[in-house]
């Protein structure tokens, strides 16, 4: 909806008027910052017509990295968690949440396997380009080999994920999920890391592979993803002013907890058996 | 923040309300033939309205005023400058470079806002109430 291109906004007219709304309380944007919002959400529009989000969502997701890995540069994960937001601000804005869930999921999806193939081939190289990811595989193996671990135990599983998802919900609003995006990039390539080495350490690769990215951290992504496209879309009306009518924005969200709370019944009943059956995988 | 707080979003109209006669296309109304004017009968058009009570015609020359023309406050007499009101009509020109302008304070306010504001917010606070959990 170009509501705010079109011509002769601003002007006194007869038409249907509503105030802006507050993006955050007492935050609101004059008119000219709401326009500027609005183009710059359609700024990849022309990159998210029919089928091109496909190439451009596996672009974003591993361009960057390749970079990264070729020059031995740092910020790989932030240029993709930006392009990753302009590529799904044009979704957001025309309500088109399963494009906008499926641009994120393959997104992240392209990243992950071009980070766990290289890892796998050249983890020294990778390493220097995933902040944190060394010191990650050396607890994630520590837990498979003894099944202890301070951090998987509910006491402090459960306040750092709540805490985790308070982070998402104020960070995805205030920067159209550009921030969340980052986090995102971050997590998964520390999971990269871990499963690229988990796999050199295992007889049965696909096995390794199945285990290593949890079946539950599947669920929490999807759950992120829901809730991502969800406070974007929310946050992007704020600055614009710019409503649709949209009554599955609820469902859509309860979706994403719905996920979110999976994870945690799923890595209660099943984090012992999957670590026993990558302990007995290693070689 | 805004700069008016008054500020206004004007709304397209609804594709519905173009054809306020019926919900349908004329082609898919029912043909209604007419019967033919008695003499001395006007025809007049739908939503046509009556004019207010004491509507004088304009007088002959009378142009429409341009568009965005507004009326001058009470009080406003003939010669004086424009300036002391608000006036709404500028040339294209002028039009033209407010429009810009607009626009470039737009992009402005939204960089500061959106890119300055969320480095600030993430780089105080970010760090601390985002935990890395295990996965």
């Amino acid at each position: 909806m170009e509501v705010l291109n079109a011509p002769g906004v601003g002007n006194p007219s007869p038409a249907v008027k509503a105030l802006a709304p507050y993006w955050i309380w007492p935050l609101r944007l004059p008119v000219s910052a709401r326009r500027a919002t609005h183009n710059f959400a359609g700024l990849a529009q022309p990159f998210c017509e029919g089928w091109r989000w496909i190439p451009a969502s596996i672009v974003v997701g591993t361009f960057p990295f390749l970079i990264s890995y070729v020059t031995g540069a740092p910020g790989h994960q932030i240029v993709s968690a930006l392009l990753l937001m302009v590529l799904c601000l044009p979704c957001a804005r025309a309500e088109d949440w399963v494009k906008g869930i499926a641009i994120m999921a393959l997104t992240y999806m392209a990243h992950c396997a071009v980070v766990i193939a290289l890892a796998y081939a050249d983890p020294q190289h990778v390493a220097a380009i995933l902040p944190g990811a060394e010191s990650y595989w050396q607890k994630q193996i520590h837990w498979i080999q003894t099944g202890t671990d301070p951090e998987y135990k509910l006491s402090a599983w459960v306040p750092a994920h709540l805490m985790l998802l308070g982070a998402a919900f104020l960070f995805s609003y205030t920067s159209l999920g550009g921030i969340l995006f980052y986090e995102g990039f971050f997590e998964v390539d520390l999971m990269n890391f871990y499963n690229a080495q988990l796999m050199a350490q295992s007889s049965n690769h696909a096995l390794s592979l199945a285990l290593g990215w949890h079946v539950w951290s599947w669920l929490r992504g999807l759950g992120y993803l829901f809730i991502a496209f969800e406070i974007i879309s929310l946050s992007l009306r704020r600055m614009t002013g710019v409503s649709t009518a949209g009554r599955l924005r609820w469902s859509r969200f309860a979706v994403g907890l719905a996920f979110l709370l999976a994870d945690g019944l799923v890595k209660v009943i099943l984090l012992e058996p999957v670590r026993e059956q990558m302990l007995f995988n290693l070689k | 923040m805004s700069d008016n707080p008054n500020d206004q979003q004007e709304w397209p109209p609804d594709p519905q309300d173009q054809n306020p006669s019926s919900g349908q296309p004329p082609s898919q109304q029912p043909y209604q033939q007419r019967q033919p004017p008695v003499p001395g009968q006007v025809y007049l058009p739908p939503g046509y309205q009556p004019p207010p009570p004491g509507y004088q015609q304009p007088p002959q020359g009378y142009q429409q005023p341009p568009p965005g023309y507004q009326q001058p406050p009470p009080g406003y007499q003939q010669g004086q400058p424009p300036a002391q009101y608000n006036q709404q009509w500028q040339n294209p020109q002028t039009q033209a470079s407010t429009d810009s302008n607009s626009g470039v304070w737009g992009w402005v306010i939204f960089i500061l806002i959106f890119g300055v504001g969320n480095l600030i917010l993430y780089s105080t606070t970010g760090w601390l109430i985002i935990p890395i959990p295990r996965r």
